[in-house]
């Protein structure tokens, strides 16, 4: 509870900041959504230029939805669906686009690929060197995270050693998406979970690996051969969206929009198998 | 016990409390250092160890009196031993140590240790332990004091229990003692049962009883006890000095009295002499010689044993006193007031009494009744005064004629009974000529006149020629003074039994008189 409210009053800052005004639309959530909805932002603004935007905070998807609900965001950007809970505290939402969950590295580091076994044993700390002698650095996300749910659903292996990893003295954690890319980009021989849409519409310096010898592409995303991925909604309250947000909300599905996700490693609705 | 606890807990138990304390401190301040490190070491996983700066800022942190130059410092250390960052110099020694580890993404790669000179707590310790030791000594002193008085009230409390003890028992044993002396039938046996029970009562006091003899002029001792009774076995009374002042008498030992006469010279001990009076006469005297010098205090205070000794003096002379006036009332009762001779009562009495002895001793015995020879004419020319001196006279005369062993009695008015034991009757009639004659030859005097001369007349029966019980003989007897009488007195006549039957004594049955010469 106090992460979240400390997650509130930082994207209260950042999007009130000094220079608030009244018709800056607030927009905030996943740190997996934010590189893309930046763009979307740029884009929308070529048409809508008497909309301003606060910039974007990366607080998380359930911190997003703690401001919104407390009026400090228009919008939440979430990477991950409404749940019962939150449709009952009025939230709705749409899903914009979903985009493959991947494994990441630095971008120069000579590694292509990685299994799901020696993904385990990794994070486990039984394997602590790479292949080309570098030490093994993984970056972990918090136990109640979404990524740490969708790295566990990978494997049972895989499971098992994050929860060995979670009780290892001296771990690299990573609160937000956004400081785990950052953390794999920065760390030498570090390891860690991104999206393909982060990756590619932040022009990130870290580099999704095949998994089992599948890349993590929007094509092998869609063909259904790699099947790990984040759903990506654009959420508002109870009430009604203030009518600048309206219109992004409107915006974000428009084509120009799908095209921009698209680009950057989105697959777009209408979904289809996954 | 207590003290050296309080003395030594003290300053441990201060010791402890702080170092827990300052362990507990640098335990969590450490670790906390040690994530925060270990947070830079993910960051910068290459390149930590240069990052000093940053290092140093993290370890800066820390409390202000472990700033303190050469009380506090701390290093981080990495996995080759190599100091990476130390805030200062080694405190100074001793020093209490904490490691936490530091990890590069869950390997170890170090160590950050906190280092806490202990010299100031030692010194707080020892302030803290002279305090204890001040403390445990007034504890000890306190403590031994009181130790000291419940001794002494222990001690005075066991003295005081042993006292009532002993006093009780002295008093048990002078009530039982007072029994005895109550059935004492003569002054020896009460001295002997005296001695026994003092024995027991004082039994650190040795001693004797001393009693006057008839004429009072000498003490004799009838008894003695204890482990140094005195060697001596007569006094006269003015060699006491409890004797001659009328009360009791302490010298020697500590006592500043004069020794008494009687106490031997080489007695060192102290001598108690107590005078036994009862109804003003001087009965005895109790004298005691203490069996050690000062051994008497062992078992309680001189005065408890003088009390005691009081109490035995009073218990002995009321013994003695009730001996002598029951021997008084005794004599009283037998003896025949005139004449100090027996009367017939005591005749009675001791007559069957001396023939059963006779007849278990197969011995002879003589029985003689003799009368004054006209007497009534006596009286009548002289008076009855006279008549009284003449018996008394007569009186002395066959006391002084007569053994120790037999008897002589005023049988009644001026006629006597005399009882020779073991006396055969050419001895009987010896003895008869011989108190005649000298009965002749008594002179008396009343009224400051020479009165008239006396004789007697004499009856002898025998025993066991002339009966065998004391009737019979005392009634031959009296039939031979009948003869004497009739035959013209002044002469003896031994009773002559008739040939047939001795039991039927009549007058003149007598074997013969015997005229005065």
């Amino acid at each position: 509870m106090n992460r979240r409210r400390l997650l509130i009053a930082a994207a209260a800052f950042c999007v009130v900041g000094p220079g608030w005004a009244a018709e800056l639309v607030r927009i905030g959530g996943s740190g997996s959504c934010v590189g893309a909805i930046e763009l979307l932002i740029r884009e929308f603004r070529k048409i809508h230029s008497d909309v301003e935007f606060a910039p974007v905070a990366a607080i998380g998807s359930n911190g997003a939805l703690s401001a919104v609900s407390a009026g400090v965001l228009d919008i939440a950007v979430l990477s991950r669906p409404l749940s019962e809970k939150d449709r009952a505290a009025g939230f709705q939402g749409i899903e914009y686009a979903r985009t493959p969950f991947v494994i990441v590295v630095p971008e120069k580091m000579p590694v292509a690929g990685i299994t799901k076994q020696e993904l385990a044993e990794i994070l486990s700390g039984k394997r602590e060197r790479w292949a080309h002698g570098e030490r093994v650095r993984p970056v972990l996300r918090p136990p109640d995270d979404t990524d740490t749910d969708l790295l566990k659903r990978m494997s049972p292996a895989i499971a098992a050693a994050l929860d060995t990893a979670h009780k290892r003295p001296g771990m690299i954690f990573a609160a937000t998406d956004r400081d785990a890319a950052d953390s794999v980009e920065n760390i030498p021989g570090a390891i860690g979970t991104s999206t393909l849409g982060l990756v590619l519409s932040e022009k990130r310096r870290i580099k999704p690996v095949a998994l089992d010898g599948i890349s993590p592409t929007l094509k092998a995303f869609e063909t259904g051969s790699y099947p790990y991925h984040k759903r990506l909604h654009v959420v508002w309250g109870l009430r009604k969206p203030r009518p600048e947000a309206g219109r992004f909300i409107e915006f974000v599905s428009s084509p120009q929009a799908l095209a921009i996700l698209r680009q950057t490693g989105h697959q777009v609705p209408p979904f289809r198998g996954n | 016990m207590v003290a050296l606890v309080v003395a030594l807990s003290l300053p441990a138990l201060s010791f402890w409390q702080k170092y827990r304390s300052l362990e507990a401190g640098l335990q969590g301040s450490n670790r906390v250092r040690a994530v925060a490190i270990t947070r830079v070491i993910n960051q910068y996983p290459d390149t930590w160890r240069f990052r000093r700066d940053l290092l140093a800022e993290l370890l800066a942190y820390t409390d202000i009196e472990e700033r303190r130059e050469g009380v506090a410092s701390v290093l981080i250390v990495d996995l080759d031993g190599k100091i990476v960052v130390e805030t200062s110099e080694e405190p100074r020694r001793p020093l209490i140590m904490r490691r936490s580890e530091l990890f590069d993404s869950g390997a170890k790669v170090g160590y950050v240790e906190s280092r806490y000179s202990l010299r100031s707590m030692i010194w707080d310790t020892v302030w803290v332990g002279l305090v204890g030791l001040l403390l445990g000594a007034v504890i000890y002193t306190v403590l031994k004091r009181l130790q000291q008085r419940v001794a002494e009230r222990t001690d005075e409390l066991e003295l005081t229990l042993s006292r009532v003890k002993r006093q009780s028992r002295q008093a048990t044993l002078l009530a039982e003692m007072g029994g005895f002396l109550a059935a004492c039938a003569a002054a020896g046996e009460a001295s002997a049962a005296i001695a026994r029970f003092v024995t027991q009562i004082i039994p650190e006091w040795s001693g004797a009883i001393y009693l006057v003899n008839p004429s009072r002029n000498l003490l004799l001792a009838a008894e003695r006890w204890g482990a140094a009774p005195p060697t001596r076995d007569t006094c006269k009374p003015e060699e006491c000095w409890a004797l001659r002042r009328g009360q009791m008498h302490r010298a020697g030992g500590s006592s500043s009295g004069m020794v008494c006469a009687h106490v031997k010279p080489d007695v060192i001990a102290e001598t108690l002499c107590m005078p036994m009076v009862a109804q003003g006469e001087l009965l005895g005297l109790l004298y005691f010689v203490s069996a050690a010098p000062g051994k008497g205090d062992l078992h309680g205070p001189r005065d408890s044993d003088e009390q005691i000794m009081v109490n035995v003096a009073e218990a002995a002379s009321m013994a003695i006193a009730n001996l002598k006036l029951r021997d008084m009332l005794r004599q009283q009762s037998i003896k025949d007031p005139l004449t100090d001779l027996y009367n017939r009562r005591y005749l009675e009495e001791s007559f069957e009494r001396e023939l059963a002895l006779a007849k278990r001793e197969r011995h002879t015995v003589a029985v003689f009744m003799l009368d004054v020879d006209h007497f009534k004419k006596f009286n009548d020319s002289f008076g009855h005064d006279a008549g009284d001196a003449v018996l008394r006279a007569l009186g002395h005369l066959l006391k002084e004629t007569i053994r120790a062993s037999d008897i002589a009695c005023r049988f009644g008015g001026e006629e006597f009974t005399l009882i020779l034991i073991g006396a055969g009757r050419d001895d009987a009639v010896q003895w008869a000529e011989r108190l005649m004659s000298r009965v002749r030859k008594l002179e008396t005097q009343g009224g400051g006149q020479p009165l008239a001369r006396i004789t007697i007349s004499m009856g002898l029966a025998l025993y066991p020629d002339h009966g065998q019980d004391g009737e019979t003989l005392l009634q031959a007897a009296d039939v031979a003074l009948y003869d004497a009488k009739r035959s013209g007195r002044d002469r003896l006549v031994v009773f002559q039994a008739p040939v047939d039957d001795a039991s039927q004594l009549t007058p003149g049955s007598t074997d013969g008189a015997i005229p005065a010469t």
